[in-house]
């Protein structure tokens, strides 16, 4: 068991989406970075979706009440752990076990937005459609549906059982940046060079819900080339980016709605995706577009390199 | 509009008649072959691991579910539900673009008898359409970053119920106090595709 000693901005539990579920209006939900997620809970010996804390742009410190192995995964500068009063550093590339009574404290870089922590077993969470994970505006899943506060006792699935320590390879060690490339499928030939020609950077609405693009100096979308729109609403996906009135693009994240009515302008392609997780309201932001059968080849290679270190990885 | 057109992991296939969308939105939920069947107002969108299933797959079992949609969609309810105008963000506007003043548009509204076209959206949200005579309005040219949980928004000749806090496009007409989404309930959806619904005065 670990208890919440501090929160930064925001932390959940997040752990298998709702997949299969959009029909009633259920977002997909999970970790915004599963890919972070699952290095996380690699390092703790679970499987990949398995409940995890997601810390918001600002760390956290935790205390153990028990001994357990954890995993930590996204843009951590350092983790210092306090035992008896003593201060150790760590490295936070590989398993750690936390002995009862340890806090460890969690320090974000300036860069990135969500960090993973994991722990041998998983952290129980409230179980709800074939998913587990937190979806606040519906007070669904992880903590009572609720953001973790400090005080919060989280229990882990587990008691300590011995695992092999794990380190993550230096060539699955994500970097981060406050500039963004992603690749997208843009609804059309026209719009795609319209995303892709346009400096981007994330307004102040951004959230797990979505993301606001900003360009200082835009090229105007010409209204014409968006032909496939009829003003119904229609299925939206995270990483579809919708074109609003105000003619500021809005990229969808994994909490966004099921279905929306304003003109779809593009889709960030299956591979990129998690990319969507480490940016944040101020980041910049570049589009490349490719052709689905591209992107579709793309998908298998980088699941396929991912697999290679955690085999049961699924990316949606 | 092409009827089925294809993107990296989805599809979008228009299909007009709302019955013929609801069987085959069922049939494929109940075969398991789709990470997501998601509904439309005239079309469904199925989404799928491009690893498992290429598009001659899916063209396919698109293809025999036009051909012989088979299957019943379940009965319907009626909902009475109490909306409350003064909660109304958009009255003024709304009232205008139906050339109305305010008192003559809540009469007209109160008058119409809705059906749930598709839930969607947000758990528990839904879609609602009617048979009276309305202008189409857009939607708001920046959509709000936060809309209250039972809020009824107005686009003419389609509205909706919003289940939970949360940002929203729809020019806002009131509120009703009941809860539409309860996820200690099994289903947890008060409202189904196909229910009518008549709106009452406070």
């Amino acid at each position: 068991m670990i208890e919440i000693i501090s929160i930064g901005l925001l932390a959940t539990l997040q752990g298998k989406a709702y997949r299969g579920n959009r029909h009633l209006g259920m977002p997909h939900c999970g970790p915004a970075d599963p890919i972070s997620m699952a290095i996380a809970n690699r390092l703790a010996g679970n499987a990949y979706d398995a409940v995890s804390i997601e810390f918001s742009i600002l760390g956290g410190t935790i205390k153990a009440h028990s001994d357990i192995i954890i995993g930590l995964a996204g843009p951590i500068e350092k983790i210092i752990i306090d035992r008896d009063g003593i201060e150790l550093n760590c490295d936070h590339y590989s398993s750690i076990t936390l002995m009862k009574g340890d806090i460890i404290l969690i320090k974000p870089l300036r860069e990135g937005a969500h960090i993973y922590l994991s722990v041998h077993g998983g952290f129980v969470a409230d179980h709800y459609w074939d998913g587990n994970s937190t979806f606040l505006p519906a007070q669904i899943g992880g903590y009572g549906g609720k953001a973790l506060q400090r005080g919060d006792y989280l229990e882990n699935n587990k008691n300590m059982q011995s695992i092999d320590t794990v380190s993550v390879p230096e060539r699955y060690r994500l970097s981060y940046s406050n500039h963004h490339v992603m690749r997208i499928c843009g609804e059309n030939d026209r719009i795609g060079d319209y995303l892709s020609q346009n400096d981007w950077y994330i307004g102040r609405q951004g959230s797990r819900i979505g993301y606001e693009l900003l360009s200082n100096s835009p090229s105007e979308l010409d209204k014409s080339v968006i032909t496939d729109y009829d003003g119904l609403s229609r299925a939206v996906f995270a990483g579809t980016i919708q074109y609003p009135p105000s003619g500021n693009p809005f990229l969808l994240g994994v909490d966004a709605q099921t279905t929306g009515g304003y003109p779809i302008i593009g889709h960030v392609i299956r591979a990129d995706r998690h990319i969507m997780g480490q940016i944040k309201s101020g980041d910049s932001l570049r589009f490349i577009t490719q052709k689905p059968r591209e992107a579709r080849r793309v998908y298998e290679n980088k699941l396929n390199m991912w697999r290679a270190f955690i085999p049961d990885l699924y990316l949606d | 509009m092409p009827e089925i057109r294809f993107y990296e992991d989805h599809v979008r296939i228009t299909i007009m008649d709302n019955v013929k969308r609801n069987i085959i939105l069922n049939n494929l939920l109940a075969a398991h072959i789709f990470e997501e069947v998601v509904i439309g107002i005239n079309e469904l969108c199925l989404k799928f691991d491009p690893l498992q299933l290429g598009e001659e797959d899916v063209t396919a079992i698109i293809s025999a579910q036009k051909a012989h949609p088979a299957g019943e969609i379940s009965t319907n309810k009626q909902h009475n539900f109490t909306i409350d105008f003064n909660t109304a963000l958009d009255m003024t506007m709304v009232s205008s673009h139906m050339n109305m003043n305010e008192a003559q548009f809540q009469h007209w509204f109160l008058n119409q008898k809705f059906k749930v076209d598709m839930m969607g959206f947000q758990p528990g949200f839904a879609y609602l359409s009617h048979d009276g005579d309305a202008p189409s309005l857009s939607r708001l040219d920046k959509p709000r970053s936060s809309i209250s949980a039972g809020s009824i928004g107005f686009l003419g000749k389609t509205a909706c119920i919003y289940a939970h806090n949360g940002p929203g496009g729809w020019p806002i007409i009131g509120s009703i106090s009941t809860p539409i989404f309860d996820h200690k309930k099994n289903p947890p959806n008060i409202l189904q595709g196909g229910d009518d619904i008549i709106f009452e005065p406070l």
